[in-house]
């Protein structure tokens, strides 16, 4: 009596023609098995709510009491919340022909790159994060020039005018489940991070664009226009800002912690929505003898860039820079020499982790 | 069975490391019992089951794997009312559209196939929970009786009469067919 027997045969292969278990299965399951017990997600005002590594970055480039700030009076790194006043029209100017060639492009390689990183209980991703940032010191007090000259008044962003090129380097390890960033350097030594706030975010309101965890990711749609539609329902209206800005911004965030995480079909998708978003332009650059594709959300003066290798079309970095020459930047001795308007630049590299400190 | 456990020593403690090993033989045992919807519920209560209860684990009495399928089985008994459904429907199924004829031979060997699926489907409804479970642990998840026995937890015994009933009437359902 063996398992080759016809009836052994027979009941194995029913029902007749059942695939095996596809990749989709396992990674419906393992969404079960992670998102179980955990309580119904509630979507919040997408402008309101601050990031958790966005509240980590900010408080650790607190700097012997400097702050680094970009034009646009976001925190170096990652957007704050912009102010409440709608002080300009959104940018709402279509893809060109060869923005959206390019982003099907970069598409098309991502469709063939390298497989999602699968992140085990326990490990962390490990991001390092390394460039340049035009740093501003800046007191909290009175004498803070605001862009048109006036001075910073309680709870307005203060906005530079001059600035000097810094090295930064930034390694964070973040905790899979919402990317809590739970430690964070300046490759040296710790700087603030306050993992407990964002994994009590994480705990009430659980995964969503702003706290994404992979499984979460692994259920976006990857029809590109659905996903867009989904993109922009997560980060919805109304705010200070367009809501392509605004899901740019999240995105920028979203790709620095997670994009090893993305399927290739997820990154192919995410490529392909880009090409109906409104404000985007692409152009190749080189940074440190790379060349990128750089993709860039324009509004209010001010450009966005997630920058893309075109071999497999993975985010590896970002860009910031001023577009109304309102800002200029010193480039002390050392320090590459960025495009005009260039505030910010750098690239990262991500890995999985077996735990908090190890590279 | 399909994944071989006995060279790589598996904490149940490690949930993520036993999905990765375990996850696909499960589903594809669970999804031919109860199809895939339900099968991911199953599987994923299979392992927080699991995780809750790995301090109950003995890895002296076997392997990983044959526990979980015990786990998941024990999980599928609630769902028994959707997996007899399931074999009823295709006991009654007509072997759904036609495609185009081929030649008369392959024909009848397609509607052949159908009557022995349809037989098949129709004893495996009728059979008793156990002698069901048995034998898809056997056919399916390619237990050995010993780890059957463990995974079920009744006596070893047990395990092969079931086994045997149960693949008579699977023999008979499937020799009747081929008497016509």
């Amino acid at each position: 009596m063996t398992r080759d027997d016809s009836d052994i045969i027979a009941v194995r292969d029913l029902p007749p023609g059942r695939p095996e278990p596809t990749d989709e299965s396992v990674s419906r399951t393992w969404y079960r098995v992670t998102s179980a017990q955990r309580p119904a997600r509630t979507r919040t005002p997408s402008r309101i709510l601050v990031p958790a590594l966005a509240a980590t970055l900010v408080a650790g480039l607190v700097v012997g009491g400097a702050v680094l700030f970009r034009p646009g009076g976001e925190p170096l790194g990652f957007g704050a919340p912009p102010s409440a006043d709608k002080s300009s029209d959104p940018n709402l100017t279509p893809a060109p022909p060869e923005t959206v060639a390019a982003l099907n492009a970069l598409a098309a390689a991502a469709a063939a790159g390298p497989p999602a990183a699968r992140v085990a209980p326990g490990r962390y991703i490990f991001a390092r994060h390394d460039g340049w940032a035009a740093g501003y010191e800046m007191s909290a007090g009175n004498g803070v020039q605001r862009r048109g000259g006036s001075g910073a008044a309680p709870g307005q962003a203060a906005v530079p005018s001059n600035g000097t090129l810094e090295r930064q380097i930034r390694e964070i390890w973040f905790d899979p489940q919402g990317m809590v960033a739970v430690s964070i350097t300046d490759g040296k030594r710790e700087m603030s991070a306050d993992p407990a706030a964002g994994r009590a975010a994480f705990k009430d309101r659980g995964p969503s664009l702003f706290q994404p965890t992979p499984e979460w990711l692994a259920t976006l749609p990857t029809d590109p226009d659905q996903l867009r539609a989904e993109l922009r329902e997560q980060i919805g209206e109304g705010g200070a800002w367009s809501t392509d800005h605004a899901l740019w911004s999240t995105l920028q965030e979203v790709y620095f912690s997670a994009d090893l995480v993305m399927t290739p079909e997820l990154r192919a998708a995410l490529l392909r929505s880009f090409t109906g978003l409104r404000g985007i332009t692409s152009s190749e650059i080189t940074v440190d003898g790379r060349r990128l594709v750089a993709v860039r959300h324009t509004e209010r003066g001010g450009g966005n860039e997630i920058l893309f290798d075109p071999a497999t079309g993975s985010a590896v970095g970002r860009r910031s820079m001023s577009l109304d020459g309102s800002v200029t930047v010193s480039v002390p001795p050392g320090a590459p020499k960025l495009e005009p308007g260039v505030t910010y630049q750098a690239t990262w590299t991500q890995k999985v982790v077996a735990g908090v400190g190890v590279r | 069975m399909t994944t071989p456990t006995s060279p790589v020593a598996i904490d149940p403690a490690d949930l993520a490391g036993v999905f990765d090993r375990y996850a696909r033989d499960l589903l594809r045992y669970c999804t031919r019992r109860v199809g895939e919807q339900v099968a991911e519920d199953v599987v994923a209560e299979t392992f927080l089951v699991a995780y809750e209860q790995r301090d109950r684990y003995d890895a002296s009495r076997g392997e990983v794997l044959p526990w979980l399928y015990g786990i998941a089985t024990n999980l599928l008994r609630r769902h028994r009312r959707t997996e007899v459904r399931g074999l009823r429907l295709l006991a009654r199924a007509d072997g759904g559209p036609r495609a185009a004829e081929g030649p008369a031979q392959r024909a009848t060997d397609r509607v052949d196939a159908e009557r022995a699926v349809r037989r098949l489907s129709a004893v495996l409804a009728r059979l008793p929970r156990r002698q069901r479970d048995v034998l898809m642990l056997y056919a399916v998840a390619e237990l050995e009786y010993a780890e059957i026995a463990s995974a079920l937890g009744i006596p070893l015994g047990s395990v092969q009469s079931a086994l045997h009933r149960a693949r008579a009437k699977v023999r008979a359902a499937l020799a009747e067919g081929d008497a016509r």
